[in-house]
């Protein structure tokens, strides 16, 4: 006689009707735990995906808050969102929250640094990567094939995207295939190239998918070669990159020199993506903020807004956005220079 | 003669049409594209020749094992594809 079906289970009845996932895996998608780094365009279509799936625990890590050209692509956010000011990792868990209610959601307004990212990921069964910058993403690579713990790449730019999972030690890492990250100024960024919404569904629905398998066991069935789509030509390529990781040469799994985990690599004031803004990180260890006496202190035409999460100012022709932690996003500038300037003389440090 | 060419990301930044090259390794076919497209040549190989790290390169999907010397025998029917890393997302 077959066991009695676990009602709780039934919102995903559709889900579990296909034999490789089945009752036995959606149950242990309900006891598996994903951290997402980064909640812009591929993180929020993920999120959404693997809220739905049925995931047991998703914690979700930005740093950045919302704004109205996210909406094109981010489909987590909406117009209140932005009007309540809220940050992409709280509003995307409130939103997640009314999507299932059954799953836990841990949302982290924060920046993954090399201080903080094994913390983010502890307990994680998968990381997966929503990050929008080369830096997060060899954090995460650094941490993950250190920890071996499997993760899944993905990027977009314009109408073009990539998927990858990674098992540490078994597949190629992301230092494997390009052991450096390109110099500033050297690769297409949201600013120059712009990103449409069809390839971030495309790929982040595809990292869900690796996640999912990963989650369930499925090692064997991971696609594990380097999936690269352009949405407008159409073209799609499987790409071979067991030859990368021959020979031990790679700096990070091969020779396991951790160089972005250690701090060596990680940039404290970092231009942002598509927003003519640059965001600033204080040093390690340094004192958490009071924002409202900053607030307080600054000249009465700044018009600071503040609530929980963050305080927002305007400054020479520039909009802060500082943090508790002591990190501020200042838009109005592509210049770092230029950035660190107004962060030492308004806020200090 | 194979065929070389390159993502469309990179097209953004220069001209790098697709285009049939002489050669029997990874090093003479770029090369030859390098010598109609000089500015490519920059890009994609460093001052001493070797495959940038950002930069990776496939023959018929599969990525190249010598990215010092870029010695990977190529076939006159063969696809070269040069792509780089995405940063957005």
């Amino acid at each position: 006689m077959n066991p009695e079906p676990d009602r709780t289970l039934q919102r995903y009845a559709r889900q579990m009707l296909y034999p490789r996932i089945g009752e036995q895996g959606q149950k242990r998608l309900r006891h598996s735990s994903v951290t997402i780094i980064g909640c812009g365009a591929l993180g929020s279509v993920s999120a959404n995906t693997l809220a739905r799936a049925g995931v047991g625990s998703l914690r979700i890590v930005d740093r950045d808050f919302i704004e109205l050209n996210n909406l094109q692509r981010q489909v987590l956010f909406d117009e209140q969102d932005i009007a309540n000011g809220l940050p992409k990792a709280e509003a995307a868990a409130r939103k997640l929250r009314r999507i299932n209610s059954a799953i836990e959601i841990e949302p982290v307004v924060a920046d993954a640094n090399p201080d903080n990212i094994a913390a983010f990921c502890r307990d994680a069964d998968v990381v997966l990567d929503g990050t929008d910058n080369f830096e997060t993403r060899y954090l995460i690579n650094d941490l993950c094939v250190q920890a071996d713990l499997p993760w899944v790449y993905g990027a977009v730019i314009a109408a073009e995207g990539l998927v990858l999972p990674i098992v540490p030690n078994e597949t190629p890492c992301l230092r494997c295939i390009w052991p450096d990250p390109p110099a500033a100024g050297t690769s297409p960024t949201c600013d120059t190239a712009g990103v449409l919404s069809p390839v971030v569904n495309i790929v982040a629905s595809l990292q869900s998918l690796e996640v999912i398998k990963m989650l369930i066991g499925a090692y064997g069935e991971l696609n594990r070669e380097l999936f690269s789509i352009d949405v407008w030509t159409g073209r799609v390529r499987n790409l071979d990159m067991q030859a990368s990781r021959e020979g031990g040469a790679c700096p990070c799994c091969g020779q396991r020199d951790f160089v972005f985990l250690a701090g060596e690599r990680t940039s404290a004031t970092v231009s942002l993506c598509g927003r003519n803004a640059v965001q600033i990180r204080p040093p390690r260890g340094a004192d958490p903020l009071n924002l409202a006496a900053i607030a307080g202190r600054l000249p009465f035409d700044a018009r600071p807004k503040r609530n929980e999460f963050m305080l927002r100012f305007e400054i020479e022709a520039h909009e802060f956005t500082l943090f508790p932690d002591g990190r501020a996003i200042i838009k109005g500038t592509d210049d770092e220079a230029r950035a660190r300037g107004l962060y030492a003389r308004y806020i200090g440090g | 003669m194979p065929t070389v060419s390159f993502t469309r990301n990179l097209q953004r930044h220069l001209p790098a049409p697709t285009t049939a090259a002489t050669g029997t390794t990874v090093a003479e076919v770029l090369a030859a594209v390098f010598a109609e497209h000089d500015q490519l040549g920059s890009y994609i190989l460093d001052e001493h020749g070797a495959v940038r790290p950002h930069v990776v390169i496939f023959i018929n999907g599969r990525a190249i094992r010598d990215r010092t010397r870029l010695s990977d025998a190529v076939a006159p029917d063969d696809d070269v594809y040069v792509m780089q890393a995405l940063s957005g997302g």
